[in-house]
């Protein structure tokens, strides 16, 4: 079975977001980990092809530093690489993300295409669904449970207050959620043998694709930061009298009695 | 001279030396398979350790009953002086033997020792057969000896007494045994005297060299292993023993020890020279609580056993190891021989060690502390561990969150490491990116950083180390967590990475001189921090404080109002154990009026852990007593207000227990570090 991963290297996430002088997200001195629900499809990439045999290959977009993100992927048990790396990737979207993606895949083959139901930092869970989409292949996404019988998937997937079970044919994408299984921690064996293993780099155009391919389909106009929570504040006294005081200020500085 | 004795005893004592050569080749044979070690270098400290432990029995005397095995052995020593003119004189009657045979002073010494030995065998007995001490096994191993040493002692008092009651020699004039002996026998004819003095001879002689060849087929090989053990035992101390692995070795396969082959022979030879006195396991804080840990029972059955068996059938087939490099030869094995093939296939970790028992110690040290024999427990775990952790990444899911915490956030709490210097705000403790140049570091550590209870104590060393002038910056978010956890729950690679990190950011400061309110991070940036290139003078808090109380650097306010309060004081395990610092915090909790500082029952070197050592902080405590409720009941038995504590996990451990155990909140007993105390005071 061809397996293939899509991850993300996305800030820690404990990280504290600050924006630079020109409003944009400073990444300097942060902490840079895979995108937790990534990790997810990185496990189920990996027991699928212990359950079927294969191989799996981990995609993903992004400078030098993203290699560190694929290197921990293969000390999980991961085979092999391909990095896209192109300064034009800074200046897309998610549209031309997928673009990217899609030519990547195209050059190899694939029964199944993991990837997490969204990446913690933008949020946005598109990049798999438009890939799906391109690929003109199914997709399902927030996924907690996957079997496979031949080129047969079903699938159980999150909905709001319940699950529903569905079935697809492969190939199709795959997007993981918590609740799959539990991704293993990479054994010190396996981070030696993951420092041979295969990392591919190729640029924009050795897949045969321009910064027009890419132009954005939207435009970040702003971005802001959340005021800080303010210290609490604590009320002494009798319980009686105290709760007499909280609803005053509840109803005079707080305004929402 | 008797010809005819001299030919039966010749005869059997060449098949006692050849019975005893076989069974002890056969384990030196064993022991050759595991892997090298490097002990050899300063025989003059050895040599020392040698005097002090073996001849001169200090750990053995450090409790009432080591003095029966004082005497056991100073006996033995004896015992086997007196052979050499009784056998001489035996075979050649005509002779005396040169120096002992004719010196009534040494008759008497021996005579003296060789009763004591009884009166303690005795002693010994009841005490492991009625008193029933459960660190003592009651086998017929430990009977049998008891039982050949008596009578190897009596049949010769009985020979040498009936000599004496034939014929008074001028060099037994003192033996007082020898005349008791030869006055019961006071009216005997010569002939039976005769008889009875050469019929217990020959007795003597057979029980002797069964002896012998009794030694290096039982566990009282001990007699013989201890020797080398003790001379070869670890001359770094306690808090530097764990080995530092070459991970940048390309050759290297297998991480840490899954196989009993992999072990050294140092490591193993530990388990020969037990002794089986139980003094590991009476305060080892698994074992009582009730996790499958038994330091005793690790060394002289579950690694012996396997050794023994494992390594017999190794030798065997000539195998070396059992590792991959010898697939093909075991496959073969396993065709035409499966029952070899299961014994050499037994599992270490699982079908000999248990996994849970791995990860229930909390490296207190307290075992090698207590060990007579100077064995070295803790190593051997480490080591299981590393093959768990680095090989198989089997280990706990909450370490697993925790691990993970340290690579983002370089802390186990995994709270944002930009936030590490949080709690200093407001004191203007200042940071070594802006003036470096200061006497001391202060290494705060994860705990005294994140965690709410010991930001406390970080707080009040800040403003006690201000007070006092002394010249000191923090590294802030900088710093990052020393990996002591790291290293003891086998993830070596993970710790290496961290020190390689710290030592590079330290040594660019030039940083000399570290005071560190933690006594995990003192002890593995003062003793393990030197195998990377990190060498630095680290002095915890409460010495440094005591100090400058000493030189009057700081003065405390001891005006005014202080109630009386009742502390009873905890020794950390890496404060005192490994550091041997028992006096300094004991001394500031001694300066705050009003205070009455009192003793646990296990205390100093013998104190209990609080359970959060070797990373045990970090994992759930599924089986058994929980070890810090054990260690809150100690201090409950001396109805004191204040548990003094010294380290920050021993502060929550206790914290947690005494919550835990108290059901009137009103009433809880606090936890407080002596800087807490003596912040008040300035
Ligand atoms: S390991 Fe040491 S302390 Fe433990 S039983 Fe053996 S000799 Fe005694
Ligand atoms: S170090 Fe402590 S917990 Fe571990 S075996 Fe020794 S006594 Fe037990």
């Amino acid at each position: 079975m061809n397996i293939v991963v899509c991850i993300k290297q996305t800030f820690n996430t404990e990280a504290k977001i600050v924006l630079d002088s020109n409003g944009k997200i400073e990444d300097k001195g942060v902490n840079l980990i895979i995108n937790p629900y990534d990790e997810y499809a990185i496990e189920e990439g990996i027991k699928l092809k212990e359950k079927f045999g294969g191989s799996v290959t981990v995609v993903s977009m992004g400078g030098t530093t993203v290699q560190a993100a694929m290197r921990t992927s293969m000390a999980m048990g991961i085979d092999k690489g391909i990095l896209i790396s192109d300064p034009a990737l800074e200046n897309t979207d998610e549209h031309g993300r997928a673009v990217v993606l899609a030519k990547a895949l195209s050059t190899i083959p694939y029964d199944i295409i993991l990837s997490g139901r969204m990446a913690i930092d933008d949020c946005s869970s598109q990049l798999a669904i438009r890939l799906a989409e391109i690929l003109n292949i199914p997709s399902v996404s927030s996924v907690i449970k996957l079997e496979i019988e031949g080129t047969q998937a079903t699938i159980t997937k999150e909905i709001d207050g319940g699950t529903k079970i569905v079935e697809v044919a492969l190939p199709a994408v795959i997007t993981t959620t918590k609740g799959l299984n539990e991704p293993r921690y990479p054994s010190v064996a396996g981070i030696m043998k993951s420092k041979k293993k295969e990392l591919k780099i190729v640029t924009l155009a050795e897949l045969g694709l321009s910064s027009e391919d890419l132009t954005p389909k939207m435009n970040v106009v702003k971005h802001s930061i959340p005021d800080a929570r303010k210290a609490g504040q604590k009320i002494a006294g009798e319980p009686a009298q105290a709760a007499q005081e909280l609803a005053r200020l509840l109803r005079e500085e707080a305004k929402i009695l | 001279m008797h010809l005819s004795w001299l030919i039966i005893f010749t005869i059997m004592l060449v098949i006692a030396v050849v019975a005893f050569s076989y069974a002890l080749n056969k384990k030196i044979r064993i022991l050759a398979l595991s892997v090298k070690e490097e002990r050899y270098d300063n025989p003059a400290t050895r040599f020392k350790n040698f005097v002090v432990q073996v001849l001169g029995q200090k750990k053995m005397l450090n409790e009432p009953y080591g003095v029966v095995h004082f005497i056991i052995f100073w006996g033995f020593i004896f015992i086997v002086l007196g052979e050499l003119p009784l056998i001489f004189e035996g075979l050649f009657p005509d002779y005396s033997f040169f120096f002992l045979g004719t010196n009534p002073y040494f008759y008497m010494i021996k005579d003296t020792m060789t009763a004591l030995v009884v009166i303690g065998l005795f002693g010994g007995a009841y005490r492991r057969w009625v008193l029933k001490p459960v660190r003592l096994s009651r086998t017929p191993e430990a009977a049998i000896i008891v039982i050949l040493v008596i009578g190897v002692i009596v049949t010769e008092w009985i020979s040498s007494g009936a000599k004496v009651a034939l014929e008074p020699d001028a060099a037994y004039s003192l033996a007082f045994m020898y005349h008791a002996f030869a006055s019961m026998f006071s009216g005997y004819s010569t002939e039976t005297l005769m008889a009875i003095r050469d019929s217990f001879w020959w007795i003597h002689m057979v029980i002797l060299l069964g002896f012998l060849v009794y030694i290096p087929n039982s566990k009282h090989m001990h007699l013989l292993a201890v020797h080398p053990n003790v001379y070869f035992s670890s001359l770094k101390p306690i808090g530097a023993q764990i080995t530092t692995m070459d991970l940048e070795d390309e050759e290297l396969t297998e991480l840490g020890v899954a196989r009993i082959e992999s072990f050294t022979w140092k490591q193993l030879l530990d388990s020969f020279a037990c002794g089986e006195c139980g003094r590991c396991m009476s305060n080892c804080p698994a074992t009582l609580s009730g996790k499958p840990l038994n330091p005793k029972q690790l060394l002289s059955h579950e690694l012996k056993d396997h050794l023994l068996e494992k390594g017999a059938m190794m030798n065997k087939y000539g195998l070396k190891s059992t590792g991959e490099d010898n697939e093909e030869e075991l496959a073969k094995i396993a065709e035409s021989n499966p029952e070899d093939y299961a014994i050499l296939m037994k599992k270490l970790i699982g079908d000999v060690v248990a996994e849970d028992e791995i990860w229930a110690c909390t490296t207190c040290m307290s075992c090698q502390v207590q060990c007579p024999v100077s064995n070295e427990h803790v190593n051997k775990i480490i080591d299981m561990r590393r093959s768990l952790v680095m090989m198989d990444s089997n280990f706990a899911p909450e370490l697993q969150t925790t691990f993970r915490n340290v690579e983002n956030n370089f802390n186990p709490w995994g709270v944002e490491y930009s936030e590490r210097a949080n709690w200093a705000a407001g004191l203007d403790v200042g940071l070594m990116s802006e003036n470096s140049d200061v006497e001391y570091l202060y290494w705060v550590g994860c705990a005294g950083s994140f965690d709410a209870r010991a930001q406390k104590v970080s707080i009040s060393v800040a403003k006690i180390l201000k007070a006092a002038g002394v010249k000191f910056a923090i590294l802030g978010s900088e710093e990052k967590c020393c990996g002591d956890f790291i290293r003891r729950t086998g993830n070596e690679f993970m710790y290496q990475t961290m020190v390689a990190e710290n030592v590079e950011l330290l040594n660019g400061y030039k940083v000399k001189k570290i005071i560190a309110a933690c006594p995990h991070c003192l002890n593995t940036l003062k003793n393990e921090y030197p195998d990377f290139g990190g060498n630095y003078e680290v002095i915890h808090h409460t010495q440094l404080i005591e100090e400058l109380i000493k030189d009057g650097k700081l003065v405390l306010n001891t005006a005014g109002e202080y109630e009386p309060q009742r502390i009873v004081y905890h020794d950390s395990c890496y404060l005192g154990r490994y550091q041997q610092e028992y006096k300094a915090p004991r001394a500031l909790f001694n300066m705050v009026p009003g205070v009455e500082l009192v003793e646990m029952d296990r205390n100093h070197d013998k104190s209990f852990c609080c359970g959060a050592g070797g990373g045990r902080m970090w994992m759930e405590e599924h089986i058994g007593e929980r070890i810090n409720n054990m260690r809150v009941e100690q201090a409950f038995d001396k109805n004191a207000e204040v548990i003094g504590a010294n380290c920050p996990f021993c502060i929550t451990m206790l914290e947690d227990g005494v919550k835990d155990k108290t059901a009137d909140s009103e009433k809880m007993v606090r936890v407080v570090d002596p800087a807490e105390l003596i912040a008040k005071m300035i």
